[in-house]
């Protein structure tokens, strides 16, 4: 079976510093895949190897089965690259017009795929205008409509959300799912959390250069446990009586002694039905609770369970 | 097909630059103009001050001569027609006339050598008229020098074609009837010129009045120095694309690095063609420029444009940023101008050292080809500027787009 991207042992090295390190991936046709990780981790990098900017210092990488960076490879994607590449002192039509001349389109065809795209990220009425005096999102919406004037199988993003207002972010994402579902298989690069619980089949977790985690969503929850986590904060004098305390309550375990600050963390099968109980029994044990907090397990939890880091570090 | 799109796209955003339209077409022809609307009057005559002119006269015509060629050097230069142009003062000797020139008391000074009537007819070896310049007055000797050497060249031509019409109709002539005869057809075409006035005359193929025979030089030299500066911009266009992210953008797409390339090479060119032609055509219109001949003017503006282009390759090859393009092709640029000779087109006493210099630069040698086209030279005369200019373009381009395929094509980092 030809996946849409596949990546076997690619590394990429500049200087003494290794951005990508071994990297092995497969991405199938029409997948919604994120690569998440922290500023640094080696998305931009591994996404330059497969669009064909950089010439990767070991491994492979192939598009629709065709050698990344090959004519037949750059014809098959669209690549939203993380700045806005436009011309500023072209209107937003002459842009797209020129971008897909590059994609090899021409005369009646062009004009409509310009036209339709121009549509389709609300810019229809700004077409004459020189997308120099356009606004962050605007920019960043026409710069994703030129990726895609030539109707790519394999669309790669790379932090198309960076510093946008979150209306334009929400459009971008909605047309990113639009996208995956006329058919076309997303490689979508993010150190949004949320944007890559939202919008993917399967999410990769990169960091220093290697993929430390691969699954569905549930998938790389599971990693942590599906049990919710509770942090206390507890009064001075009630620190050393509180784990006794809490000991037999049902659905409820602790995963240590409070900390020198009085930081008591507490796993929980269900948060919402527990909290009830912790303050029943705190209050008949004379346990003092200054703050608490639930979270739910998500990819954060994950990224500092495997890295002992947080994701935004 | 994307060559074409690519070169376009560059024209379109080029087209869009204010500040690029005002260097490469507004100022050229405002210096030019400045200069033009200083010299130039309504009735077309120059509006320069009279040139006061020590003429020493040591002419010793031969015993019977029945010319003395010196008077009537004199004679012609003091004719009423030149009288807005030159004032002929008599000084008696060499060293008082050099001492004139040195005080400022005059702009320039002429100095004709005793055997000069005898050179005239042809009983003697060539003779040297000395003319000493005033450097802080070029224009005043130019002047001078351009009307003396017509005033010369009447002789010459008298003298030469009494001898041979003699010749063809009597055969060998002995010494003494070939120089009655050259006296006579010189004496008389002296005296016709003088009759008629002595014009300053312009070359076949130029411009009829002087202010646009001066603009003509001075507009030849700006639009040079400009069109280099335009090539040097069109080149450094590639690090603002690398530096956009745009150039990293178009390798993404099924587009080699070569057409990308090339089309930004076509692109460069067609700007400075189009650059050169809108100069040539405006100031033809505005200050009655004739820049001679279609085929030569033709050959000129290829010319230009490929050392214009090639340079500007070249030059991108030292720089790293768009920030340090600016001031490196400004300096680069000003400096090989002016030894090219572009600050001092219209400069006609420099020193020999100057002009060779010029020839080191690309600038020095298009200005020569343009020179030739002015002057409405035939091919054969303008070859070796037209060849040595491209010549210098391909070069240049030989050596810098192996460096800029290897700075802007994949893998680079772009």
């Amino acid at each position: 079976m030809t996946h849409a991207v596949e990546v076997v042992g690619l590394s990429k090295r500049f200087g003494d510093t290794i951005a990508v390190d071994g990297v092995d991936l497969a991405v199938a046709e029409g997948e919604l895949f994120s690569l998440l990780g922290p500023n640094g981790a080696g998305k931009t990098t591994l996404m330059g190897m497969l669009a064909g900017l950089l010439e990767p210092d070991g491994g492979r990488a192939l598009i629709g089965g065709q050698r990344a960076g090959s004519s037949a490879a750059r014809a098959l994607l669209g690549v939203v690259p993380q700045e806005v590449a436009l011309y500023p002192d072209l209107s937003a039509h002459e842009n797209l017009a020129f971008w897909g001349r590059m994609y090899g389109l021409r005369g009646d065809d062009l004009r409509r795929r310009c036209d339709t795209l121009l549509q389709v990220v609300g810019l229809e009425g700004r077409r004459r205008d020189r997308v120099g005096t356009f606004s962050g999102g605007m920019k960043r919406r026409l710069n994703i409509a030129a990726a895609l004037l030539h109707r790519p199988s394999v669309v790669m993003l790379d932090e198309p959300t960076v510093g946008i207002d979150p209306q334009s972010r929400r459009a971008i994402l909605d047309y990113v799912l639009r996208l995956n579902r006329e058919g076309a298989t997303v490689f979508y690069t993010t150190h949004y959390m949320e944007e890559a619980q939202e919008l993917s089949d399967r999410i990769a977790i990169l960091d220093r250069g290697r993929i430390i985690a691969l699954g569905t969503h549930d998938e790389l929850v599971r990693i942590v446990g599906e049990r919710d986590v509770i942090d206390l904060i507890l009064g001075d004098a009630s620190a050393g009586d509180a784990v006794a305390a809490f000991r037999d309550l049902p659905g409820i375990d602790s995963d240590g002694s409070p900390d020198q600050n009085g930081r008591l963390r507490l796993l929980a099968d269900d948060g919402e039905t527990a909290l009830p109980l912790l303050f029943q029994r705190a209050a008949e044990a004379g346990v003092s609770i200054r703050s608490v907090a639930v979270t739910e397990p998500n990819l954060e939890s994950v990224f500092l369970q495997l890295t002992g880091r947080a994701l935004r570090d | 097909m994307k060559l074409l799109a690519l070169a376009w796209k560059d024209l379109q955003r080029q087209s869009r630059s204010g500040l690029l339209l005002v260097m490469a077409l507004g100022a050229p022809l405002l210096l030019t103009g400045l200069l033009f609307f200083a010299f130039d009057s309504p009735s077309g005559s120059p509006q320069i001050a009279t040139v006061r002119l020590a003429f020493t006269n040591l002419d010793r015509p031969p015993a019977g001569s029945p010319i003395a060629a010196g008077r009537t050097l004199q004679a012609l230069l003091s004719a009423p027609s030149l009288a807005s142009l030159v004032e002929v003062v008599s000084v008696p000797d060499a060293a008082a006339a050099r001492a004139q020139v040195a005080r400022g008391n005059v702009g320039a000074a002429l100095i004709v050598p005793p055997d000069f009537t005898a050179a005239v007819l042809g009983t003697a070896g060539p003779s040297t008229v000395a003319l000493i310049a005033d450097p802080a007055r070029p224009l005043s000797a130019g002047v001078v020098r351009d009307i003396v050497q017509r005033a010369l060249d009447t002789f010459s031509a008298g003298a030469l074609a009494a001898r041979l019409t003699l010749e063809r109709t009597s055969g060998p002539l002995s010494g003494v009837l070939a120089a009655r005869a050259a006296t006579s057809v010189a004496q008389g075409l002296a005296d016709s010129t003088g009759a008629a006035g002595l014009q300053l005359r312009a070359p076949p193929g130029s411009s009829p009045s002087f202010a646009a025979r001066m603009a003509a030089q001075v507009m030849g030299a700006m639009m040079i120095f400009f069109v280099f500066f335009t090539g040097a911009q069109g080149a450094s266009s590639l690090l603002r694309e690398q530096e956009e992210g745009t150039l990293a953008r178009l390798y993404t797409t099924p587009t080699r690095a070569s057409t990308v390339l090339g089309g930004k090479f076509l692109g460069t060119a067609v700007t400075l063609a189009l650059q050169t032609v809108v100069l040539l055509v405006a100031s033809a219109v505005i200050f009655g420029i004739h820049w001679g001949r279609p085929l030569p003017l033709l050959l000129a503006t290829l010319a230009l444009v490929v050392a214009a282009a090639g340079f500007g390759v070249l030059l991108l090859s030292f720089v790293r940023t768009s920030r340090q393009a600016g001031p490196m092709f400004g300096v680069v640029l000003t400096v090989t101008g002016m030894v090219g000779g572009l600050m001092t087109a219209t400069f006609t006493n420099l020193p020999p050292g100057f002009e060779l210099a010029s020839r080191f630069t690309p600038q020095g040698w298009a200005m020569a080809a343009w020179r030739a086209c002015l002057d409405g030279a035939d091919l054969g005369a303008m070859a070796l500027p037209l060849a040595v200019t491209a010549a210098i373009g391909v070069a240049c381009l030989v050596v810098g787009v192996p460096l800029m395929r290897r700075r802007f094509a994949l893998g680079s980092g772009t």
